[in-house]
């Protein structure tokens, strides 16, 4: 694999959050270790899913990745370029081949503006910037076969985001994101707010958009079985750190790290016979906070086959077959 | 729906009749008015309205007729508590939308000192700070303004700090908007909801503010009518003369409802939320 | 299995809603039984009711602007008669609640009272219940705390509910829901708000106790896979009415009504990949729940609608099989629609 087949690289990014105390004297209280160590790549065409619970560090993975949340430590190259390194003038130039797709259908449409505005925006903000060639009557062309495109009738283009249902909203969300032709879509659990009906619909229409533009997708879930559906290759976060990437069919049958296995088997399946027969792997206690200095495994306390060494340094992502890394002792020195 | 919106509007149509009539009325004052609201008249001290004397609301203790002083004194109070409310609107809404979209430590510094200004009784800062300006017509325009500027920059903080962290707002910026730009295009639209209730209900406290401070003496100085100083000396003749109080109170009631009908129905309005029920 | 078995039977139950653009029907006539130490499961997306059918039986649904019209809600404990909860007074309901029917919600932090110490809460119930004093109401706590597996149960029970985390938090919920040992326990959505891993410990304790004590599980939920793996008896419902009901097994390998089927098909699933197909998907979105006509509600989005379904609201049928079930449809009608 040559590296000038990734069109995105994350290596040893760090996102740390001050606490800060006091109202009027303010200081620095500690940290928050959002993001600990991340790293992963995305080649061209492919669907990568960041997968794990909340707290995490998914989101503010994604949000790094995107440039909207600034990164402590790390790199983040994409087509080649490292983001962290270019003037704003450039970022901004960048910003238009990577677009995000956002959880909250409500919250990432503005309530004031039309449908159409909202589609639009980013062309207009292309255009004015030089950057894209186009004037209005071509905006509104690309808008409306846009809207099309994404299940939505043009009819309701002069409409305001609260006339439309969830999924229609997450429809908009898509054709935005769209709208610039981007190389990268970053959705950021893209279906997690919708009923299983409207999930399902919105899921097959971003797999047929990947097939029809050509997309790259960095895709974020806590949803295993939604990961599992549209990905080709699987990283699952614990704690801030990856812990374990493989292709989707080789994680769902071979997963080596104690997190993926328990997180695998916690899924409730839709079927009555298998639920009845597997063994759950149970978990004790909850995930720890992300602001405690840690030496270790960061999943040593709840980990049923913890060592005696997890307790003394952490285990470092490593391959132990084609294409699977593991970040854990059982599998070996790292 | 068609009907609720149509009540809606009613709402804001009524408020804007009042106004309306107020504003009418200033327009008139400048080219006729139906006396000298500064001419004393000793032959007519204290008397109650009449139609045969022309004094429709009565005169007051120097026989000076109540409605031209009104007439002129709504001038007066419109334009203090437009200006005041337009003072303390712009500097409080760039010192809210400065605070809360730059965050950080000059957040901090701004609203404590907001909080200082705030802590004050809106009246006693007033005061305090025309015994420091002097009692001038111009100045209660600034007094009633910095009492403004903490309440508009509280409101306009607190919806930009929601708004900030809206998605939309996220997604604008990697759409390549640059700060500016959302400000216009995203913050401004949305937090003029808030906004415009605020401006409102400012308009109507203003009138109040300046007829207080007009009521103790410290606002439009004699023989020059305001709302407040003909209340102020209609209170001493109140028992015989009620006439020279009632006029002007009412016509501060019903300038402050005007007011706040027409902000009720504008909010209302501006809301696409409810904009599209037709 | 006979009809003593039944602890809960619901017939008829309508709910309506007083809203600025209309009344929303949001139960609208339904209909099931709950058996002792039977878990059944309703499911429906959101806005299917089934969160109103909850507050409806409990007689909680907050009034104005909501309002139980129509149904009956009959309880039958064991040794005593039978009771219709809608038309007994304010006073023995609210008795009823917490020793006889417990709940639990989706959002253990909000039912918690945050200013009172844990182990105050769950004795709470038991002092007025039981009578049991203040000291025993204690111990009885910790003991519950140690049950639902919480470290250091001495320690933590004189903690606030903020010092604990949501999947602990839920847990002390459960304690205090089952510490009067319900005969019916009420889990409205109790592990939307929760991590998966911690959605498996939350299950696997609302498994384990009601097992215990028999007690009869109504669990609301969303997710057909938390339903596949607690529950023997299904109510589907879309748009304030149960569409289908039938055992588990059934539901799940054979659903006769086309909702059932579409959502089942619509959902990603964890144990199959390399699928490269689409997902099934239900074209367009639930309906509004004002002014319904007379007719199916779900016929806009079926791909099997006929002329009668915009017409009526098909009958429940109850279908022979293995175990009966019912489903309302027309494709399984056995009459056409009454004149």
């Amino acid at each position: 694999m040559s590296d000038d087949e990734n069109l995105l690289e994350v290596r040893g990014l760090k996102v740390h959050f001050p606490i800060h105390k006091g109202i009027i004297f303010r200081r620095k209280a500690g940290f928050v270790r959002a993001v600990d160590g991340v790293d992963f790549s995305v080649k061209k065409g492919e669907a990568l899913g960041l997968v794990g619970e909340s707290g995490c560090g998914k989101s503010t993975t994604a949000m790094a990745v995107a440039q909207l949340q600034a990164a402590t430590a790390g790199s983040i190259r994409f087509a080649g370029e490292d983001l962290g390194s270019l003037s704003p003038k450039d970022l901004r130039r960048a910003r238009r081949h990577f677009q995000i797709v956002f959880q909250d259908p409500y919250s990432s449409l503005d309530p004031r503006m039309r449908a159409f505005d909202i589609i639009a925006e980013p062309l207009r903000i292309y255009a004015r910037l030089g950057i894209v060639d186009a004037d209005e009557a071509e905006i509104e062309r690309r808008t409306l076969s846009l809207m099309e495109r994404c299940g939505l009738s043009t009819s309701f283009a002069r409409r305001y985001p609260h006339e439309f249902s969830g999924g229609q909203r997450q429809r908009i969300g898509i054709a935005r994101a769209l709208s610039l032709g981007p190389k990268l879509i970053i959705a950021d659990e893209p279906v997690s707010a919708l009923d299983v009906s409207i999930q399902s619909q919105i899921l097959n229409l971003l797999k047929d958009l990947r097939k029809d533009f050509d997309l790259t997708f960095l895709f974020i879930a806590h949803d295993l079985a939604v990961i599992e559906y549209f990905c080709d290759r699987i990283a699952v976060m614990y704690l801030g750190r990856v812990v374990e990437t493989a292709s989707a069919a080789e994680l769902n049958k071979n997963p080596m790290h104690p997190y993926t296995r328990a997180l695998l088997s916690a899924v409730p399946l839709p079927d009555p016979e298998k639920e009845r027969s597997r063994r759950r792997i149970l978990l004790k206690g909850d995930v720890p906070s992300p602001s405690a200095e840690r030496k270790g495994c960061p999943f040593r306390e709840r980990c049923p086959e913890a060592m005696e060494r997890c307790a003394f340094s952490a285990p470092n992502l490593r391959a132990v077959a084609e294409g699977h890394e593991v970040s854990c002792f059982l599998y070996g020195e790292a | 729906m068609e009907t609720r919106a149509l009540r809606k509007n009613s709402i804001a149509l009524t408020g804007l009749a009042i106004v309306g009539v107020y504003v009418a009325a200033i327009l008139l004052s400048f080219v006729w008015l139906p006396f000298d609201p500064v001419a004393m008249d000793t032959e007519h001290l204290l008397e109650g309205p009449s139609l045969a004397t022309g004094h429709l609301f009565g005169t007051d203790e120097f026989g000076r007729d109540i409605l031209s002083r009104i007439m002129k004194g709504a001038s007066v109070s419109l334009v203090i508590s437009l200006s005041a409310t337009a003072l303390g609107a712009v500097a409080g809404v760039l010192m809210g939308i400065w605070a809360g979209y730059l965050g950080g430590r000059w957040d901090q510094v701004l609203m404590r000192v907001a909080d200082v200004l705030f802590s004050f009784p809106s009246l006693l800062l007033a005061i305090f700070v025309m015994a420091i300006l002097g009692e001038k017509t111009y100045n209660v325009v600034f007094a009633i303004g910095i009492v403004y500027i903490p309440q508009f920059a509280r409101v306009s903080r607190g919806a930009v700090l929601t708004i900030k962290s809206s998605e939309f707002v996220r997604a604008a910026r990697s759409n390549g908007a640059s700060s500016g730009f959302i400000l216009f295009r995203h913050l401004l639209p949305n937090i003029l909801v808030p906004l415009i209730v605020q401006v409102s209900l400012s308009l109507s406290v203003a009138i109040l503010l300046e007829s207080s401070l007009s009521f103790l003496g410290l606002g439009v100085q004699p023989p020059y009518p305001s709302w407040g100083n003909m209340l102020s000396a209609g209170r001493k003749v109140m028992v015989i003369a009620p006439w020279t109080a009632v006029y002007p109170g009412l016509a501060i009631v019903f300038l402050v409802l005007g007011f706040n009908l027409l902000g009720d129905g504008l909010r209302d309005i501006l809301d696409p939320r409810l904009k599209n029920a037709r | 299995m006979s009809d003593d078995d039944i602890i809960l039977k619901v017939t008829g139950l309508k709910t309506e809603f007083r809203a600025e653009y209309g009344l929303v029907k949001a139960v609208d006539g339904i209909s099931f039984d709950l058996r002792r130490g039977e878990t059944l499961g309703l499911v429906g997306e959101s806005g299917s009711g089934k969160s109103v059918t909850n507050l409806s039986i409990l007689r909680l649904v907050p009034s104005p602007p909501g309002k139980t019209v129509d149904g009956k809600v009959l309880f039958h404990a064991a040794g005593e008669g039978e009771r219709d909860l809608l038309a007994v007074s304010e006073e023995e309901v609210r008795v009823l609640r917490g020793r006889n029917i417990s709940m639990i919600f989706q959002d253990p932090l909000t039912s918690l009272n945050p200013v009172l110490r844990v182990s105050l809460q769950i004795g709470e119930a038991l002092r007025l219940h039981h009578g049991l004093s203040r000291r025993e109401a204690r111990a009885k706590a910790i003991e519950l705390l140690r049950l639902i597996g919480i470290p250091d149960p001495e320690r933590r029970a004189d903690e606030y509910p903020h010092q604990f985390s949501g999947g602990m938090r839920q847990r002390v919920m459960i304690a205090m829901a089952l510490s009067c040992d319900p005969d019916i326990l009420i889990a409205d959505e109790p592990t939307t708000a929760l991590d998966v891993t911690i959605q498996a410990q939350i299950l696997d304790l609302i498994k384990s106790l009601a097992a215990k004590k028999r007690t009869a599980v109504i669990m609301i939920t969303h997710d057909l896979g938390v339903v596949a793996g607690m529950c023997e008896t299904v109510c589907v419902m879309y748009a304030g009415r149960i569409v289908e009901r039938a055992q588990v097994d059934d539901l799940f390998y054979d659903p006769k009504h086309p909702y059932t089927r579409g959502l089942l098909d619509s959902i990603p699933r964890a144990d199959r990949t390399g699928s490269d197909g689409r997902l099934y998907s239900i074209p367009g979105s639930p309906p509004s729940l004002v002014g319904m006509p007379d007719a199916c509600p779900f016929h806009p989005r079926c791909a099997r609608a006929m002329d009668i379904c915009r017409k009526a609201y098909p009958p429940e049928t109850l279908l022979e099989g293995r175990a009966p079930r019912r489903v309302s449809c027309w494709l399984h009608a056995k009459e056409g629609p009454k004149p």
